[in-house]
């Protein structure tokens, strides 16, 4: 019987363990900007976490960590102003509620994002996975057309 | 890579260094890009800011008041001056393409033109 088996070109295998580096790589960043995405996301929401709890008891004295373990007592000068950075280098004044939504609006955005970056990666995961299944295939392909000879 | 004819070789390293410049002009404007998205949102969130609130901007380590009116058309100037360099890398990048696209074809009609004159003698065994 004439099959394809004793045809297994070395290139194809060269090419095909090519894209599955590629494929890797494009998985590797994309994880990377998904981890990132992650902890800004959880940064938003734990911002919103304090101000909400600056804003229930604004007299509390407050623990700002300055680094090495080591923190100062500061209390909110101005109870209901939050400065926050809208991007760009710019920094506006707004009260806590503005700041609040701002920021789960956010955390939303980003929540939406993950997703579509989850998505992506399990599909280039399944492409991977099957360029894997060719690479191993052609193989052992390879393997019986030399054991033949 | 001995048996690549010189010209071939020198088209094959111009390849090489097109694609460099490419990927180099790509990652500029995707960072332009992302800059000017940036400051579109910086500025559609001071549009629903108050007239009267109170904007600053980061200058190094220091932060700087300013009036609402004036970051804003600071942030509008960044977007245009972003936008005219998107422009002109993307003016680059369809250069850099045609010039790719140019050597490969050569590199290939000439890979091609040495396998015809080659076909007559035996193939090398693999």
């Amino acid at each position: 019987m004439v099959s394809n088996l004793d045809k297994v070109d070395p290139r194809e295998i060269q090419m095909l363990q090519q894209y599955l580096n590629e494929f890797g790589q494009e998985i590797q960043t994309y994880s990377a900007q998904l981890e990132l995405l992650e902890q800004r996301r959880i940064e938003s929401l734990t911002a919103v976490d304090t101000i909400n709890t600056i804003k229930e008891n604004p007299k509390n004295t407050v623990l700002l960590q300055i680094g090495g373990g080591a923190s100062i007592k500061v209390k909110p000068v101005e109870e209901d102003t939050i400065l926050l950075n809208i991007g760009s280098d710019v920094v506006v004044e707004k009260t806590c509620d503005e700041t609040a939504s701002y920021l789960t609006d956010r955390a939303t955005e980003m929540e939406a994002l993950e997703k579509k970056l989850t998505e992506s990666i399990s599909n280039m995961q399944k492409q991977a996975n099957e360029i894997a299944k060719k690479i191993e295939n052609a193989y052992k392909q390879l393997q019986t057309a030399q054991q033949k000879q | 890579m001995n048996n690549i004819p010189p010209k071939v070789q020198n088209q094959l390293a111009m390849l090489q260094q097109v694609q460099q410049q490419l990927q180099t002009i790509l990652q500029q404007k995707a960072s332009f890009e992302m800059a000017a998205k940036e400051a579109r949102k910086a500025i559609e969130e001071l549009s629903s800011a108050k007239e009267d609130a109170v904007v600053y901007t980061t200058i190094g380590s220091v932060m700087m008041q300013k009036d609402k009116a004036s970051v804003e058309a600071d942030l509008n100037d960044k977007v245009e001056t972003l936008e005219l360099r998107v422009k002109s890398l993307e003016k680059q990048e369809k250069a850099l393409q045609t010039k790719f696209e140019q050597l490969q074809q050569q590199i290939q009609s000439a890979v091609q033109g040495t396998a015809g004159a080659g076909a007559g003698t035996p193939p090398s065994a693999n």
